[in-house]
C-alpha cells in the first residue's frame, strides 16, 4: 500500500511539474528571448514524450521493482534537469543572427537538446506508473489531475514571483520531496544534498546574470544609455514589466518631421524586456506634449475639430494615448489596459512622473479585455483609438499567436460603438515589405462588405509616416480636404482616401516600393486580389484569428529565391512552423519505427503482429483531443475574455475532467455510448457554440468562467475515457505493446499542436474541428477492430 | 645588439607586411563590396581606400575588419558594414567645404572617412567610453578635423550648426526635430528609420525649406543599435 501511495505521489507530482515546467519556461523565455522561438523549442522538447515510449520498450524487462526503479529515474531527473538548464542558460544562442553566422544553428539545436531530458525522463516515470501494476484508470487519473494542477500553478504563483523564481521554488520543493521518499521509504538520508542544488542554480544564475535578456531586446538597448536604471519591476502572469529610466530615452511613434519642438526625456515600461510603452512627463502644462498632435494616431482628432465628447483608448500602456485624447480637450476618456501591473504601476509608483493621468477624474482606464469591454459597453465614442498593440519584433516572431482585435468581427463590434460622427483610428507598424498594413486594410475592406457599410470608401482614409500607417474609418463621409491639409503640414503621405490618384502620392515621402499604394488600389477594385498577392493578407476573423501571419506558398518561394533575408527571421512564424512540424514528424516516427527493426531481437512480435491499429488508434486519439484542445482555446478566448485565463481555464478543466472521465470509463461496458456522446456533443458545439456564447456573454466575468467549466467539463469527462479503454485491454494482454502506445500516443500529442496550429492558420478553427469529430469516429472503429482481434 | 637589431627589423618586415596585407585587403573590399554595388562617388572611394579599418576595430577583430559585414566593437556596439558606410557617405553629396554632423560616433570609421572629404566632422556619442576613446583614436591617427561631443545625440550640436549634412548611425523610431533645425537649407540627412531590431527604410532627407522636407527612401536596412548597419 505504502508503495502505491508513493508511486501515485511521485506521478502526481511530476505530472504537475512537466507542465508547470513548461509554462514558466516559455515564460522566461519569453523574457529573455522572443515567445515565438520559445513556444518551438518546446514543441520540440515535447517530443521527449514519444522518446520515452520507445526507451520502455527496451527497458522494461530491467523494471523489477517499478517503485525503486521510479526513485532513482526521479533523482536522475532531477539532477540531470538541473544541469541542463544552466547549460540552456549559457547557451549564447541569438536568432538575429542566424542570417549569416551559421554556429547561431549550433546554439539553437544545443538549446533545444538541453530541454529534452527533462521531458523525456519525466515521460519515463509517468509513463513506468502506466506499465506498473497499478489500475490504469487510476494512473491516468492522477496523472492527469497532476497536470491540470501543474497547468493552473504557474498563473498563481505568477502574481507573486518571477517565472525564474516559481521555477527554482518548483525545484526546491521537488528535492524536498525526494529527500521525504527516501526517509520514509528507504531510510536513507543520502538524498539531502540534492537539495543543495536548486539553491546553487539560483546562486549561479542571480549572481552571474546567466538568465540575460536579449541584447536585441529594447529594455538591453535602453539599459545600455547613461545614467540607465531600472525604477520598477512587476510580475504578472501576462508579462514582465521593467520601467526604465535613462538619458536619451525617448519613444515616439508615427512623428511627423515638421515637428519642431521639443520631445522631453521620457520614462519607458518594457513588457518581457520589449515593447515599449513611453510615458511622458507632464505636470498638466499638456501644451508641451505638443508633439502628440503631430503624429499619424492624430488624423481623427483633426478631423473631428469641434468638441470631441468622449474617446477610448485601446492598449493605454504609459498613457500616450490618453495625453492625446487630452491635448485636443476631450471631455471624457476612457481606457482599456489587460495588464493589470500597468494599472497598477501608472496609479501608484508612476503616478507622479505621469502627472496622474490614471486618476484623473475624466478619465477611467479598465483592466479588462478589449472585446469583452466593447461587447458590453452601452457607451458610444467620438473616437476609438487602437494604439500599436505589439512590439515590432515581437508580432513577428509571435506570428503563430492569435488576435482577436484584428478580426472582421471585432472591428465591426468596435465600429458599431460610433457616435454619429465618430471614427475609429489603427495604428500599424509600416513594415518593409508592407505587408501588416495592407492587412489591416485588407480588413476593414472585408469588414464593410460583410456588414453591408454603405459608401464606405468615402469613409475611409489610410495615412502614413515613416514607419507608421493609421487607418482611420469614419461614421460619415470623411472630409478630403481636411485629410490633405493635415498630410500637407505634417509632411505625411496618403495611402488611400476616396478619388486618390498618383498625383496625391509621394510628395513628401518618395518610395521605390509603391507597392503599398498599388495594392490598396486594387483592394479596393479587384475583389479577388486577396489572393494573388504574395503574402497572406487574407482578412483575419475570429475563426482564423492570425493576424501576423503573413507568410504563404508563394511566400515561400519569393523567400526561396531572395534568401533568407528578403524576410527577416522574426517575421518567419508561419513558416518556422511548418519546418518544425516536417523536422518533429520525421524525428518522432523515426523514434516509433525504431522498436519494429528490433522486434524479432527483443521479442516484440506483438508490436509487429498489431501495429497498424495500436499505431493509428493511440495517433489517431491523441490528435483528435489536442485538436479539440486547441479549438476549445480558440473559442473559449472570445467567450471569457481574457488571454492568460482564458488558455488555463481550458487546459485545466479539460485536464481535470478528462482525469475523472478515466476513473469511471469502466461503468461504460458498451464503449458505443462513450465515443457516440463525444461526437454528439463536438457536432452541437460545431454547430451552435457560437449561439450558445451569444446567450450567455451578457453574465459577468466569474460565471462566464463556471459556465465555461461547465462547457468543457462535459465533452472532457468523456473524452477522458478512450485512451484508459484501449490500453487497458492492451496492458492486460500486450504489455511491451502498452509501452509502445504510450510512446506514440506521447508523439501524437507533440505533432497534434503544430498541426494544429498550421491547420488552423490556413483553414480556420471549424475545419479543426471538424477534423477532430472524424478521426473520434475512426478511433471508435479501430477500437471495434481490436477488440475484436484480440478476443 | 646586433640580435636586437636584427629582432627589431624583423619586426618592422613583419608590420609592414601585414599591413600591406590590410591594404590589399581594403583595396579589395573597396572593389568587390563598394564599386560592385554602385557606388561611383570618387571621393568616397578614395577615402574609403585610405582610411585603415582594422584599426577601428578591436584586436581580435582585426582579421575581419574588410569582411562585407559589421563587427562588434565592444560596450555592445558595432561598426557598420563597408558598403553601409559608403552608401550612406555617398548620398550626402559633401565636398571639400562641406561640414557635416554624425549622431553616433561608434568606432569612429564612419566619421574619418567623412573626415576626407570634408572640411569638418562634427561627431556626437551618447557613450563616454565610446566618446573618449574614439577622440583618442582620431588623435593618434592624425584627423584633426573631426571634433567629438559625448552628449545625447538628439539635441544635435547648436554651436556648431547649421551643417551641410547630418549622418545618424543607428536606427531611431522617429527624427530628431532639433537635428532638422540645424541643417541647412538645402542640406541632406541619411537616417535609418523604423524600429530597432527589424528591417528600417534608410532615409534620405532633404531640406528644401524651414516648413518643407522631403525624404526618399533608398534602400531597406538592418539597423539595431547593437549592430550599426547591415544592407538586406
Amino acid at each position: 500500500m505504502l508503495d502505491k501511495i508513493i508511486s501515485y505521489i511521485i506521478l502526481f507530482f511530476v505530472s504537475s511539474l512537466i507542465l508547470a515546467y513548461e509554462i514558466l519556461f516559455i515564460r522566461i523565455f519569453s523574457l529573455v528571448q522572443w515567445q515565438g522561438y520559445v513556444s518551438l523549442i518546446i514543441s520540440l522538447a515535447l517530443s521527449g514524450f514519444g522518446i520515452s515510449g520507445t526507451i520502455l520498450i527496451f527497458l522494461k524487462k530491467f523494471i523489477k521493482n517499478s517503485l525503486s526503479f521510479s526513485f532513482l529515474l526521479v533523482i536522475f531527473h532531477f539532477v540531470i534537469s538541473l544541469v541542463c538548464l544552466f547549460i540552456f542558460c549559457i547557451v549564447p544562442f541569438n536568432p538575429f543572427q542566424i542570417g549569416w553566422s551559421k554556429k547561431e544553428f549550433i546554439y539553437l539545436f544545443l538549446q533545444f537538446f538541453t530541454l529534452i531530458p527533462f521531458f523525456t525522463l519525466g515521460a519515463l516515470i509517468v509513463g513506468i506508473q502506466f506499465i506498473s501494476n497499478f489500475k490504469v484508470s487510476e494512473v491516468y487519473f492522477i496523472n492527469l489531475i497532476g497536470s491540470s494542477i501543474g497547468a493552473f500553478l504557474p498563473v498563481v504563483l505568477l502574481h507573486f514571483f518571477s517565472p525564474y523564481q516559481s521555477l527554482m521554488l518548483l525545484f526546491f520543493l521537488y528535492g524536498i520531496l525526494i529527500i521525504i521518499i527516501g526517509v520514509i521509504k528507504y531510510r536513507t538520508f543520502n538524498c539531502l544534498f540534492l537539495i543543495c542544488l536548486p539553491i546553487l542554480l539560483h546562486f549561479l544564475i542571480t549572481n552571474f546574470n546567466l538568465l540575460k535578456i536579449s541584447e536585441y531586446k529594447g529594455l538591453q538597448y535602453a539599459l545600455k544609455l547613461p545614467e540607465a536604471k531600472i525604477i520598477t519591476e512587476k510580475n504578472t502572469p501576462l508579462s514582465t514589466i521593467h520601467v526604465i529610466k535613462a538619458k536619451g530615452l525617448r519613444e515616439v511613434k508615427g512623428l511627423s518631421y515638421s515637428f519642431t519642438g521639443e520631445i522631453p526625456e521620457q520614462i519607458c515600461i518594457y513588457f518581457d524586456g520589449d515593447n515599449a510603452s513611453p510615458i511622458n512627463p507632464f505636470n498638466e502644462e499638456i501644451k508641451k506634449l505638443e508633439f502628440l498632435s503631430y503624429t499619424t494616431q492624430a488624423l481623427p482628432y483633426y478631423l473631428l475639430e469641434d468638441s470631441i465628447d468622449k474617446v477610448l483608448i485601446v492598449g493605454t500602456g504609459g498613457g500616450e494615448g490618453i495625453l492625446r485624447a487630452l491635448y485636443f480637450n476631450a471631455k471624457e476618456i476612457k481606457g482599456i489596459e489587460l495588464n493589470k501591473g500597468v494599472i497598477d504601476l501608472m496609479k501608484n509608483e508612476l503616478s507622479e512622473f505621469s502627472g496622474n493621468i490614471y486618476n484623473l477624474e475624466n478619465v477611467d482606464v479598465k483592466n479588462c479585455d478589449a472585446s469583452d469591454y466593447i461587447k458590453n459597453t452601452k457607451e458610444f465614442f467620438d473616437i476609438i483609438e487602437i494604439a500599436l498593440l505589439d512590439s515590432f519584433i515581437g508580432s513577428g516572431l509571435n506570428s503563430i499567436g492569435e488576435n482577436y482585435i484584428y478580426t472582421v468581427e471585432s472591428l465591426f463590434e468596435f465600429y458599431s460603438k460610433l457616435t454619429n460622427r465618430g471614427i475609429i483610428a489603427i495604428t500599424r507598424w509600416l513594415k518593409e515589405p508592407a505587408y501588416d498594413s495592407i492587412k489591416i486594410f485588407s480588413l476593414a475592406i472585408e469588414m464593410a462588405k460583410t456588414y453591408r457599410i454603405e459608401d464606405f470608401l468615402n469613409k475611409i482614409v489610410f495615412i502614413r509616416s515613416a514607419n507608421t500607417s493609421t487607418l482611420c474609418i469614419s461614421k460619415n463621409k470623411i472630409n478630403i480636404d481636411k485629410v490633405k491639409k493635415f498630410l500637407e503640414k505634417m509632411c505625411f503621405e496618403p495611402i488611400f482616401f476616396y478619388g486618390i490618384d498618383k498625383n496625391d502620392i509621394e510628395k513628401f515621402y518618395k518610395s521605390k516600393n509603391s507597392d503599398l499604394f498599388e495594392t490598396c488600389i486594387k483592394l479596393v477594385q479587384e475583389g479577388n486580389y486577396v489572393k494573388d498577392y504574395i503574402f497572406d493578407i487574407r482578412p483575419t476573423t475570429d475563426d482564423r484569428p492570425y493576424y501576423y501571419n503573413f507568410i504563404k506558398l508563394k511566400t515561400i518561394k519569393l523567400i526561396w529565391e531572395k534568401g533568407a533575408k528578403f524576410i527577416p527571421f522574426n517575421e518567419w512564424g508561419f513558416l518556422l512552423l511548418v519546418i518544425l512540424f516536417s523536422f518533429v514528424s520525421i524525428f518522432c516516427f523515426a523514434f516509433i519505427i525504431l522498436p519494429l527493426f528490433f522486434s524479432k531481437k527483443l521479442k516484440l512480435s506483438e508490436i509487429k503482429k498489431n501495429n497498424i491499429v495500436v499505431f493509428l488508434y493511440f495517433f489517431i486519439i491523441a490528435i483528435s483531443y489536442f485538436f479539440i484542445e486547441v479549438v476549445l482555446i480558440q473559442k473559449f478566448s472570445l467567450f471569457i475574455m481574457h488571454p492568460v485565463y482564458s488558455i488555463t481555464i481550458v487546459i485545466v478543466t479539460m485536464l481535470f475532467f478528462s482525469g475523472l472521465g478515466s476513473l469511471f470509463f469502466e461503468k461504460f461496458k458498451n464503449k458505443i455510448i462513450i465515443f457516440s456522446f463525444i461526437i454528439f456533443i463536438l457536432l452541437i458545439y460545431l454547430f451552435f457554440i457560437n449561439k450558445i456564447f451569444n446567450f450567455l456573454f451578457h453574465y459577468n466575468f466569474i460565471i462566464r468562467i463556471m459556465l465555461s467549466i461547465i462547457l468543457i467539463g462535459i465533452p472532457s469527462f468523456f473524452m477522458g475515457m478512450p485512451y484508459p479503454s484501449l490500453f487497458s485491454i492492451i496492458k492486460e494482454k500486450r504489455p511491451i505493446l502498452a509501452c509502445w502506445a504510450y510512446g506514440i500516443n506521447g508523439f501524437a500529442s507533440v505533432i497534434s499542436i503544430l498541426s494544429a496550429n498550421i491547420l488552423s492558420i490556413i483553414y480556420g478553427f471549424k475545419l479543426v474541428l471538424l477534423f477532430s469529430i472524424l478521426l473520434y469516429f475512426l478511433a471508435f472503429i479501430l477500437y471495434l477492430l481490436f477488440n475484436k482481434k484480440i478476443t | 645588439m646586433k640580435k636586437i637589431i636584427l629582432i627589431f627589423f624583423i619586426l618592422i618586415l613583419l608590420f609592414s607586411f601585414s599591413e600591406d596585407e590590410f591594404k590589399i585587403k581594403r583595396l579589395s573590399m573597396v572593389k568587390t563590396q563598394i564599386e560592385s554595388r554602385g557606388i561611383t562617388d570618387k571621393r568616397v572611394l578614395n577615402a574609403l581606400k585610405e582610411v585603415p579599418r582594422h584599426l577601428f576595430v578591436p584586436e581580435e577583430q582585426k582579421k575581419h575588419a574588410y569582411e562585407d559585414r559589421p563587427l562588434p566593437i565592444g560596450f555592445g556596439q558595432t561598426i557598420s558594414q563597408p558598403y553601409i558606410v559608403a552608401l550612406m557617405t555617398e548620398l550626402l553629396q559633401l565636398n571639400e567645404n562641406s561640414k557635416v554632423l554624425e549622431i553616433g560616433t561608434g568606432s569612429g570609421y564612419q566619421a574619418a572617412i567623412l573626415s576626407k572629404i570634408v572640411k569638418e566632422v562634427y561627431t556626437i556619442e551618447i557613450y563616454a567610453e565610446l566618446a573618449e576613446k574614439a577622440k583618442e583614436r582620431f588623435k593618434k591617427l592624425g584627423y584633426t578635423n573631426i571634433f567629438t561631443l559625448n552628449a545625447d545625440g538628439y539635441y544635435g550640436w547648436k554651436e556648431k550648426a547649421p551643417f551641410d549634412g547630418i549622418i545618424v548611425t543607428c536606427a531611431a523610431s522617429f527624427i530628431p526635430p532639433p537635428l532638422l533645425k540645424q541643417l541647412k537649407i538645402g542640406g541632406i540627412m541619411v537616417i535609418p528609420v523604423g524600429k530597432p531590431f527589424t528591417v528600417q527604410n534608410l532615409l534620405l532627407v532633404k531640406k528644401i525649406s524651414d516648413e518643407k522636407i522631403i525624404t526618399e527612401v533608398i534602400t531597406e536596412v538592418i539597423f539595431v543599435p547593437l549592430i550599426r548597419g547591415n544592407v538586406r
